[in-house]
């Protein structure tokens, strides 16, 4: 029991002594000597007797009395002192960590006193368990707590003024006791020989009562701050106050247009039709603030008046009116006034609108196209246009079917047919939205509807009136986002091609103004530019963005539109972009839009890097390069275009990471290949990024489309396609002992040196016999390897004998040196050589064939009847003559012997097997009528005559 | 009257005229009766195909040398119809499968599975087995060598194979242990010398000792080329004139050059000239292999002491690239790029010493 509650009471009793302590030698404080004396009466010659009735006394003191501990010590100093040691020892050991300074441990911090306050209720429990158990022990608590704080009170006073005293004199604290300090001590004897003790300090406490010291101490410097902070903190507000009158201003000139606009000074056409913001939720902005009228569109005013023009021509033919003379029925003034002076302007400014009619009155180009990126109000200006030129407007879109045949019936009916119901039956005017998804045949189509009353007109003027109806005499309005699709490659040329610009910025954002204006959302001018610069000025995208914010809250600041991602496309960029932006170091690029609340946070260069920061960088380019696909591609322009990029780089590091890039990334495509493994194709997205790190300049030369490698390719499949032609009609033997390796790598090369003996240029027959061997070894090589001389005609016009194939292709290098090459005249001679040479050898083996079956022609010979050999061609049937004709040595037409080589039947054997055979045929062809046609042949005209019996 | 390489080709294993002990195993093996699986390797213009026929010519006498060229037709299982030409006798079909690209698989199946169906006819005096030979086992296909295995062993009492290649690195080894290995290696460039010697001989010439020998160094130990090198300076020149040069392929002098421009300027610019003519030797025919390792021959020769080991094993590491990649010049290119830095950075370290 007395061991627990000193452990958990030593602080407070060692604070109590202290304070007694000082309180009792006030002025000891300043002399140690002193001090040691005031303590002098503790000495250590302690007692054994120790017990409880020490407890006793302790209790018999009122805590508030404790400043006369001194004198309560004088009953019993041994005692007390001795449970003070063995507190102190105590502690020691429990919590060395706990480490307190013997002067400042009155003014213990906050939590050591809050645990003495926490646990003195239980001493004084115990205390008062023993003085009279009556007491409950709550009231007691509840009492003590009270008494506690009341001290706690007295204590921090006293604490206060003692940690004055120790500031003051900080140096003359107390370094010699007569008890043992708490901590590390060093024991040693006094003036007057008795045992004192020196406490031994922590570094640490040491050196932090030093800077506690420094910190209270005067600066060295004669002002208080140094100039250059004051200097700061100077221009630190004098910005403060410049933003806060531009805030002022800012807020001024809202609140003033706030208040124009709610005076209602800047009109709007769709002001009116907005009462209720519950109704106007239901319907999609873009819709509800489309433009209902020529003057609200807002695509750029030339490309609308070309239309407009265009349709204008058309008036002729469709309403029968003159085409320059500005119209209409249905048309206010102020409409028709407008419409005069732009057909003016357009005639002057827009000549692309082709004037001149055709013979039908129609405008030359038949059509109109409209491209352009998504968001532009291509659809909207074509249906406006329509409307304001007094159409009915018929739209076929990609949601329709597109099959030809449903196709062309829209078609007709739309250019044919006339809405007959209604009060104002208007003609119509087809517009085909997203043409450039359309079928190719669809497309052909139209096309053929364009194309056929040109041709009608052209053949016959008879027909006109009939055809008349087939004529394309209602105007076509295509949209379209990407003019360059191959299935429009014949439409454009006959089209009238109306470019989509980008909406102005500025004229979109007022636009934009408006709406929120009417919506009462709140959202300045600066954040819609900021949107239209985000979406690439799409009108769809912004109005969008609008309605989903307006859904949420009121307001869109600046702040939103920077940090929001909605309104990004997932674009496509072309493959020159992409490649571009891969070598195109980005500029800084200002942020127009700084809100006054970023200015003022200082945040003003993080906005205005944020571009050209490598992670953005990184970003950019790999969004871009995953967008786009086709890596492969992409890695080709990389490939071919890399070493043209300037960059620094003298010790060819970065080239070869480069090329270690190209390495990988190709090594994964073959991976991929081989493996139809997708899923790494992820990767190669990165290869680019590595060579916008290196390669990126602020002047990249100009990125050229990449064709090395199909080049290249196509080459090679050329000489591929040699060597297997030369390969494949070798001869077996010498194909066998040969492959397309070889023959590059060994044999060609000195093959054609070896087949360029030197010949002299006269007739064969004046060659020497060794002449001929050469000439005849040149032959026999030339047929074993398949190859010959062949005429051409080269694009100088001279004749030349080129080898063919071509093998001198597959060896020749460019820049070295020409082979040797025989003349006109040899080669001309060895390709007769070589052509005679083979049909010898034809003719040998068919010489060879014919011996094999010379049986079968004589066993023809049966008279009455032909029987067809059933291995012989009927070519070579007809030639045979027949055994009719006495055989004698026959004499050909020139009178030369002519050898046959039909026998007769020597074998009896073979009689008789025939004899069988007639029969079976004979069956046969006693069944029917048979009929055989003899007239006509002669022996004198018609006659085999072998190559050999020429040569 | 042909060429020097196909007039005088050995058609028995007897006239052999080098490795003359390997020609007595083989023709111990035919006696045998039990002729193994052959896998026949080693260097282009070595004799492999020269053995292979004489090997042939030995098991079934003359009748192997008519030969004749057939078009077979396959079907792969997707209905692709695919045509690839063989060469074959009465004994035995000659093909290389590698002709048909990633669709060998079918070939070798169904080509053997026809080859082995029939049983020879007169079995009491030919051998009972017919062979077919595949060429170029190494640019096989990894499945279509795995569709081998079986194969070989199922048609084992009809067929043998003899397997050609260049290297057996490519060739999966569960078909190197079905095979009897045998390399025919190079001939020395004394036995090219006295082959040269032996046919200039047989055709009437006097080949100098200094000529043969030039001949030999520069063919490169490959017999064929030493032979059509040698026709060709006969027809340059007769009596061979030992100081003139034996013409060498353009694609060699080519790829000399390129060399020479890589160690003269290493500098991205010239990394493209240097592009521009390795294309030009791909789209000859030249395979990469042989480009990447000429290259390398003639670089190392502009190479210090320790640099060449370095380069030499880049020019490891690129070579491996090239086998896994598709495209072979991103490759050599890369190749060439390493060796420009290495290099650049030797020439900068001796100009620093300099001073």
């Amino acid at each position: 029991m007395d061991d627990s509650f000193e452990l958990e009471y030593a602080d407070e009793l060692d604070a109590l002594d202290i304070v007694n302590d000082e309180e009792l030698v006030p002025p000891s404080y300043n002399s140690r000597p002193k001090s040691k004396r005031s303590l002098q009466f503790a000495t250590p010659k302690a007692d054994k007797n120790q017990n409880t009735t020490n407890d006793a006394t302790v209790d018999e003191d009122d805590f508030r009395e404790l400043t006369n501990y001194g004198h309560t010590l004088s009953s019993s100093p041994d005692l007390e002192l001795e449970d003070s040691n063995a507190r102190n020892r105590k502690r020691v050991q429990s919590s060395p960590g706990m480490e307190e300074d013997e002067v400042d441990g009155i003014s213990c911090d906050d939590t050591s006193s809050n645990l003495t306050s926490n646990k003195r209720p239980r001493f004084s429990e115990e205390v008062q368990c023993e003085k009279d158990s009556a007491v409950s022990s709550v009231d007691a608590a509840v009492e003590f707590i009270r008494q506690s704080r009341g001290h706690k009170g007295s204590q921090s006073a006293n604490s206060a003024a003692a940690s004055q005293s120790v500031v003051k004199d900080d140096l003359t604290r107390p370094k010699v006791f007569k008890r043992i300090p708490r901590g590390d001590f060093i024991s040693t004897l006094g003036y007057e020989g008795q045992r004192v003790y020196m406490q031994l300090w922590d570094e640490d406490v040491l050196e932090s009562e030093f800077s506690s010291y420094e910190k209270d101490s005067r600066p060295l410097s004669l002002l208080p701050t140094p100039v250059c902070i004051m200097r700061e903190q100077i221009e630190d507000q004098h910005t403060r106050k410049v933003l806060e009158e531009a805030s002022e201003v800012h807020r001024d000139v809202r609140r003033q247009m706030e208040a124009m606009e709610d005076d209602g000074t800047i009109g709007n056409a769709v002001d009116d039709e907005v009462d209720n913001l519950s109704e106007e939720l239901k319907s999609l902005w873009v819709e509800k603030y489309a433009p209902r009228r020529y003057t609200e569109l807002l695509s750029e005013e030339s490309i609308n008046r070309s239309l407009l023009h265009w349709l204008k021509l058309w008036d002729y033919v469709v309403f029968g009116k003159d085409v320059p003379k500005p119209m209409k029925q249905g048309m206010n003034k102020f409409k028709k006034d407008k419409e005069k002076e732009m057909t003016a302007k357009n005639k002057k400014f827009f000549s692309e609108v082709a004037e001149q009619l055709d013979k039908h009155h129609r405008p030359e180009q038949k059509i109109a196209l409209l491209c352009g990126p998504p968001g532009l109000g291509k659809t909207t200006l074509a249906h406006i246009v329509a409307k304001h030129a007094g159409y009915n407007v018929v739209e076929m879109n990609a949601s329709d079917d597109r099959s030809v045949d449903v196709f062309r019936n829209k078609l007709e009916s739309a250019t044919q047919m006339k809405a007959v119901m209604g009060a104002d039956p208007k003609p119509n005017c087809l517009v085909i939205d997203e043409i450039d998804g359309a079928p190719s045949p669809a497309i052909n189509v139209l096309l053929n509807l364009i194309k056929k009353t040109d041709k009608d007109t052209a053949t016959s003027d008879k027909k006109k009136k009939k055809k008349e109806g087939d004529l394309l005499l209602r105007p076509i309005i295509c949209v379209c986002n990407d003019q360059y699709v191959p299935a429009l490659r014949q439409l454009r040329q006959m089209a009238l091609i109306l470019n989509f610009p980008q909406t102005e910025s500025s004229k979109l954002a007022c636009r934009l103004h408006e709406v929120v204006k009417v919506e009462r959302l709140k959202a300045d001018l600066n954040a819609l530019l900021a949107l239209c610069e985000r979406t690439d000025n799409d009108i769809r995208s912004c109005l969008n963005t609008l309605q989903f914010v307006r859904q949420s809250n009121k307001e869109l600041t600046l702040r939103d539109v920077q940090t929001m991602s909605v309104g990004q496309k997932d674009s496509q960029k072309s493959l020159f972009s992409l490649w571009n932006d891969v070598f195109t170091m980005p500029r800084p690029k200002k942020n127009r839009f700084l809100s006054i609340q970023d200015l003022s946070e200082g945040k003003q260069d993080t906005l205005q890097m944020n571009n050209i920061s490598p992670s953005a960088r990184f970003q950019h380019i790999l969004t871009l390069c995953q967008a786009a696909g086709e890596a492969d591609r992409v890695m080709q322009g990389i490939h071919e275009n890399y070493l043209d990029a300037k960059a620094k780089d003298p010790h060819l590091i970065g080239l070869n990471i480069a090329n270690d890039w190209l390495c990988f990334a190709d090594c994964l495509n073959h991976y991929i290949a081989s493996n139809q493994d997708y899923s790494v194709l992820k990767f190669s997205s990165f290869l680019p990024v590595t060579f916008h790190f290196l390669y990126a300049a602020y002047n990249p030369s100009r990125v050229q489309f990449p064709h090395g490698q199909f080049e290249a390719k196509q080459k090679h499949q050329k000489t591929i396609n040699l060597l297997t032609s030369l390969l494949c009609d070798m001869t077996p033997i010498t194909q066998k002992f040969t492959n397309s390796t070889n023959l590059t790598l060994d044999l060609l090369s000195p093959m054609l040196d070896i087949l360029q003996p030197t010949l002299r240029p006269v007739n064969t027959q004046l060659y020497s016999s060794k002449e001929k061997e050469e000439l005849s070894n040149v032959v026999n090589i030339m047929i074993a390897y398949n190859m010959t001389y062949h005429q051409e005609k080269s694009p100088e016009g001279q004749y030349v004998y080129a080898l063919d194939p071509n093998v001198e292709e597959v060896i020749k290098f460019p820049g070295l040196k020409q082979r040797k090459q025989l003349t006109y005249g040899a080669k001309q001679m060895i390709a007769r050589e070589i052509s005679l040479e083979k049909m010898r050898r034809a003719e040998q083996a068919l010489n060879k064939d014919n011996g094999k079956r010379k049986v079968l022609p004589a066993t023809n010979s049966t008279p009455g009847k032909k029987k067809p050999g059933p291995a012989v061609p009927n070519h070579l049937q007809k030639l045979e003559a027949k055994n009719i004709v006495p055989q004698k040595a026959t004499v050909n037409f020139f009178g030369n012997l002519v050898r046959t080589k039909r026998e007769k039947p020597q074998t009896k054997n073979a009689v008789e097997e025939e004899a069988k055979q007639d029969k079976s045929k004979k069956e046969l062809l006693d069944t029917v009528i048979w009929f055989h046609f003899k007239e006509g042949f002669s022996n004198a005209v018609r006659r085999s005559v072998k190559v050999q019996d020429l040569l | 009257m042909s060429l020097w390489v196909d007039k005088y080709r050995p058609s028995t294993l007897a006239k052999l005229d080098y490795h003359k002990e390997q020609a007595a195993h083989l023709r111990k093996l035919v006696e045998g009766g039990d002729f193994p699986h052959l896998l026949v390797y080693g260097p282009s213009g070595a004799g492999k195909k020269t053995r292979i026929m004489c090997t042939l010519r030995e098991l079934y006498g003359p009748g192997v040398e008519k030969l004749r060229i057939e078009q077979s037709q396959f079907t792969t299982p997707s209905n692709k119809k695919l045509e690839i030409s063989t060469i074959s006798s009465n004994y035995h079909i000659e093909v290389n499968p590698s002709d048909v690209g990633h669709n060998d698989r079918v070939v070798i199946q169904e080509l053997i599975k026809n080859v082995a169906q029939v049983n020879q006819l007169d079995t009491s005096t030919q051998k009972n087995f017919k062979v077919v030979v595949l060429t170029e086992v190494d640019r096989l296909s990894k499945e279509a060598q795995h569709a081998l295995r079986r194969t070989m062993e199922k048609y084992m009492a009809t067929c043998r194979l003899i397997l050609c290649c260049n290297s057996t690195s490519k060739v999966i080894p569960a078909i190197r242990s079905r095979c009897l290995g045998l390399r025919v290696s190079a001939p020395s460039v004394d036995e090219i010398c006295q082959i040269l010697t032996t046919v200039c001989k047989k055709e009437g010439l006097t080949l100098p000792k200094e000529m043969a020998e030039k001949v030999a160094e520069k063919s490169g130990r490959n017999l064929r080329r030493a032979l059509l090198m040698c026709e060709a300076c006969r027809v340059q020149q007769y009596p061979f004139n030992p100081e003139r040069d034996v013409s060498e392929p353009d694609w060699e002098i080519y790829l000399r050059e390129t060399a020479t421009l890589i160690a003269q300027q290493q500098s991205p610019k010239r990394l493209l000239e240097v592009r521009g003519r390795l294309y030009e030797l791909l789209t000859h025919c030249i395979p990469p292999d042989v480009i990447m390792k000429g290259l390398l021959k003639e670089l190392l020769q502009v190479c210090d002491g320790q640099m060449k080991a370095e380069v030499v094993q880049n020019a490891a590491y690129y070579e491996h690239r090239l086998q896994q990649g598709q495209k072979a010049i991103y490759h050599l290119e890369a190749f060439v790029a390493k060796f420009m830095a290495i290099y650049k950075r030797f020439l900068e370290e001796g100009i620093a010493d300099i001073f």
